[in-house]
């Protein structure tokens, strides 16, 4: 993930994504193990793999197929769950010069981790936060294949520590961000309202509320000098 | 197609529809609170996701994985190498666990 500045467009971003391919290879199986136990075949695995793409709502809808949960549940969960997208968008917008059928494939690989890599190095580049969109696609629809015929004979990730790897790059895209006491702050009362509601609520909600809650109160207190527009 | 596959067209439609709404916002000509809200959502996501997958399963795992995080801290803090940081902190979770102390 060093991205130089005379680094290119979609190379780089796919490049960008490379390290977290280690948590993400056993997630994506993982999550093929648990749907292919559940009772789903394996074209509709891979057909949330390929047209939901959001890792935490997959888990959430295989959890709450096997909780015998109706389609309203499972789409209202999801649209709950994916939520914070929207904000990731509006931050990429004020950027990222997207139109038309680029629009259309950054909206289907807006993710997490592409949004925190394309923040943390992208400048604003569209085929940077394409190319590591693709790279996270290409590799979780790979491994929710592995998974889909491997099933049963794959380790829990978190069993093995590999769950690990998420948290560690979303701080290692923090670091950088933190620059002053009002980001501090701001990382402060998200980190501990999303440790807090995480206890009671679906961590994707719980992200929703403790990021908006944050970033609301950065927008509460007096700008830091001069804005620029 | 089965009732299941209708689903999942609609909680793709769904999550497309999110993602496109965000992207499709004319947010670049804002100013003062929505503009310092939106330039905080980064810092503020990342720090809830950090803080919703980094507590362990234990006392002694959760002290592992902070030893971790803040080795990640630390080299992402001193050098700016992303993937080294993310590495490092890593390894050391993974040998600890490996040599049984996590």
């Amino acid at each position: 993930m060093n991205g130089s500045p005379a680094s290119g467009g979609f190379g780089a971003g796919f490049r960008a994504m490379l390290p977290l391919w280690i948590g993400v290879v056993p997630f994506g199986a993982a999550y093929a193990v648990t749907a292919r136990t559940t009772g789903l075949d394996p074209f509709e695995t891979q057909l949330m793999s390929l047209l939901v793409f959001a890792g935490g709502a997959q888990f959430a809808a295989v959890g709450l197929i096997a909780a015998g949960a109706g389609p309203w549940t499972l789409v209202s969960t999801t649209f709950l769950l994916n939520l914070r997208h929207l904000l990731y968008g509006m931050v990429v917008a004020r950027t990222t010069e997207l139109h038309g059928a680029r629009r259309l494939l950054a909206a289907h690989l807006l993710t997490d981790e592409a949004f925190g890599v394309h923040v943390a190095q992208g400048r604003g580049r569209p085929a940077f936060l394409i190319g590591a969109g693709m790279s996270l696609f290409v590799v979780w629809n790979a491994a929710t294949l592995l998974g889909s015929f491997l099933a049963r004979s794959l380790p829990d990730p978190g069993a093995i520590g590999l769950d690990i790897v998420f948290p560690l790059a979303f701080l290692a895209l923090l670091v950088p961000l933190v620059r002053d006491r009002r980001t501090a702050v701001v990382a402060g009362v998200a980190g501990l309202g999303g440790w807090a509601l995480g206890g009671f609520m679906a961590s994707g909600a719980a992200l929703l509320v403790a990021a908006t809650l944050a970033a609301g109160l950065a927008a509460a207190l007096p700008a830091p000098g001069r804005e620029a527009p | 197609m089965t009732g299941l596959t209708w689903t999942i067209l609609a909680m793709a439609g769904v999550t497309f529809g999110v993602r496109l709404w965000g992207l499709t916002l004319p947010a670049t000509r804002l100013r003062g609170a929505a503009k310092r809200f939106l330039d905080a959502v980064p810092v503020a996501v990342f720090a809830a996701l950090v803080a919703g997958g980094l507590p362990g399963s234990d006392a002694i795992d959760g002290a592992w994985r902070i030893v971790a995080a803040a080795v990640t801290v630390v080299v992402v803090a001193r050098t700016r190498g992303l993937a080294v940081g993310l590495l490092l902190g890593l390894g050391v979770y993974l040998a600890a666990r490996a040599l049984g102390w996590a």
